[in-house]
């Protein structure tokens, strides 16, 4: 289904997986050129919350990535940056994987 | 818990600021003599902090007590505390343009007698509606009285006429608890809505738009006055718009970013808002016009000058809403419910130590469940959830259990001993609702709500609470609002 995420929808379903107060301290911008959809986009975090917005201005992103909406795909599937063209300190990326928390599948309801 | 910074006098200072001259006196009256609108009824508000007030809310209280003409900047004027909202005015080349002439026709004409006293007997060359709540467009009819130009954002009429009419008798009836109309003004009783005091109670009218705003970055120049806007639809209102006064370098944030956080759904029942556009659109807002303005005002509270303080402002509101969307979705994706999200919820420092994020009129608490019904609905998925029984007879069954309604007012009153008002409440709406004419219990319950009031940061808490007591069921005025 992802493929089917638009790149906002996709950042979207990042940002809700921000732990917030495990991210309160961090602050990092990236910017993400799609060189397929002639689309740009950049995100920051702040007070943890990860905000994001297409065309913006002129800027000093921590970490700047030209890629293909594929290319975003296989790396919000684990993959790494392997091939993906990017400019700045890639730790920024690290950082948020860091602050990221995937749901487990299968959550208590009947019991506390 | 962060500690708030009563020493910061920066909100006073920008509240006073321009100040020109106040009503005097602070009351309006209808034709036939009745008092709409009297804040002179809110003057305790200058003393100290009662031990029957959260000192945040108090403060708050005291900054919407500022009322009269200010100057925003050249050109543009405001009138807080003649109503719920503000009424702003633009001069323009022949005349002056109103933004969201308030609630009631009698207080907006009395806020342009106000604006006339100082600046000229100009006459209104258009209006301009913000968006589709009562507060903004209700007193047209006191400030136009020939046909004039009437701006508003696409779907107002529909909105504005639709949001409160099939749950409207409901609603009503929820906002005359909301609101506190009936409520005593003073330190022990209603201090202030958090939005603004409260709202008037004169004639409410609707005329309707002539010119619609359908898109950002759309143009128009109103009696030579040029205006750029930007669409907002589903943040704060359905139909919503902000806009930047090229020429005075004023930003005109509508209800988008007030001083307090907002509702996401207001106490007296709506459709939930939704907190994710709303987020994206304050963000869209900061890229559209911080390089262009030195002011942002909006339709309640005071304004901000400089870019700086701008942009920090409406980014602080922008990471609010966000924080509160996406950490709800996060933890209700890890299985907990929106009763348990609302407990479990922190924000970070910079959004609980700043004033104009405290929940005075929206709360935390009710927000994040409100995210969770945006999402999930009502059920919280346990299966004991699913078919409960009603009130009633659910508490009939509890109060057998814990041996009648006497052994239950016992128990709740040494909850309320040990200060578990919380728990005090719920015990006792069992006890009221299997026995509604049990005095002590609902005298024991009236305490309960008062002693949860007074310490409530919200006003609209602080106001529903008190109103569960039966005493003020009896009359009906309160209206709903924003």
């Amino acid at each position: 289904m992802a493929a089917a995420l638009t790149v906002e929808q996709l950042f979207d379903s990042v940002a809700i997986r921000v732990n917030g107060p495990k991210a309160w301290s961090e602050t990092m911008t990236i910017d993400w050129h799609f060189t397929d959809l002639g689309e740009r986009y950049r995100m920051s975090l702040s007070n943890g919350v990860l905000v994001h917005y297409q065309d913006p201005g002129p800027g000093d992103a921590d970490l700047s990535f030209t890629l293909t909406k594929p290319q975003l795909l296989a790396m919000l599937a684990g993959g790494g940056l392997e091939g993906v063209e990017h400019q700045g300190d890639p730790g920024a990326l690290q950082r948020l994987m860091s602050v990221l928390e995937t749901p487990a599948a299968t959550f208590a309801i009947v019991t506390p | 818990m962060t500690e708030l910074r009563f020493e910061d006098r920066s909100d006073f200072e920008n509240a006073d600021r321009g100040f020109i001259a106040k009503l005097d006196p602070g009351t309006v009256k209808s034709r036939d003599g009745r008092v709409v609108w009297d804040i002179d009824s809110y003057a305790f508000l200058s003393g100290d902090c009662p031990d029957t007030a959260n000192p945040s809310l108090w403060r708050q209280g005291q900054l919407c007590a500022r009322q009269g003409l200010y100057a925003v900047t050249d050109g543009i004027y405001q009138v807080p505390g003649l109503d719920l909202s503000n009424m702003t005015l633009v001069e323009g080349e022949q005349g002056v343009i109103v933004i969201d002439p308030l609630i009631s026709a009698e207080t907006a004409a009395a806020a342009l007698d106000l604006y006339r006293a100082h600046r000229g007997d100009r006459p209104v060359t258009a209006v301009i509606y913000t968006h589709s709540h009562v507060d903004h467009f209700g007193g047209v009819q006191g400030v136009v009285a020939d046909e004039v130009p009437i701006l508003a954002p696409a779907g107002f009429l529909e909105h504005a006429v639709s949001e409160n009419v099939y749950a409207g008798n409901a609603m009503n009836r929820r906002a005359v608890y909301m609101y506190g109309a009936v409520l005593d003004r003073g330190p022990a009783g209603q201090i202030g809505a958090g939005l603004g005091l409260t709202n008037s109670t004169g004639s409410i009218g609707l005329i309707p738009p002539t010119i619609d705003i359908t898109h950002t970055g759309q143009e128009e120049t109103v009696d030579g006055v040029r205006i750029s806007f930007q669409l907002t639809p589903g943040t704060e209102a359905p139909a919503e718009m902000n806009l930047l006064f090229t020429q005075q370098r004023a930003l005109c944030m509508a209800e988008n970013a007030t001083h307090n956080l907002h509702n996401l759904l207001t106490l007296r029942g709506a459709q939930v808002r939704d907190p994710r556009i709303w987020s994206r659109y304050l963000t869209e807002a900061i890229n559209l016009f911080a390089d262009q303005a030195d002011v942002a005002f909006a339709s309640h509270h005071w304004p901000t000058w400089g870019r700086d303080q701008i942009v920090a402002f409406l980014s602080l509101q922008r990471d609010l809403y966000g924080y509160l969307h996406d950490q709800t979705l996060r933890l209700l994706n890890a299985g907990y419910t929106g009763i348990e999200i609302a407990e479990m919820i922190q924000l970070p420092p910079a959004l609980e130590g700043a004033w104009h994020t405290r929940g005075y009129y929206g709360s935390v608490s009710h927000n994040v469940k409100a995210i969770y019904q945006r999402y999930l609905g009502w059920f919280d998925g346990h299966p004991a959830s699913l078919w409960e029984l009603p009130p009633a007879e659910s508490a009939r069954r509890y109060v057998d259990c814990i041996g009648g309604v006497d052994a239950v007012v016992a128990k709740a009153g040494n909850y309320l001993d040990d200060g578990d008002l919380r728990f005090a409440a719920q015990l006792l709406k069992h006890a009221v609702f299997a026995d509604p004419d049990h005095k002590e219990a609902k005298d024991l319950l009236a305490q309960t709500f008062e002693r949860l009031g007074h310490g409530a940061e919200n006003g609209t808490w602080r106001q529903l609470l008190p109103n569960g007591c039966d005493r003020a069921q009896e009359r009906n005025r309160g209206r709903p609002g924003s």
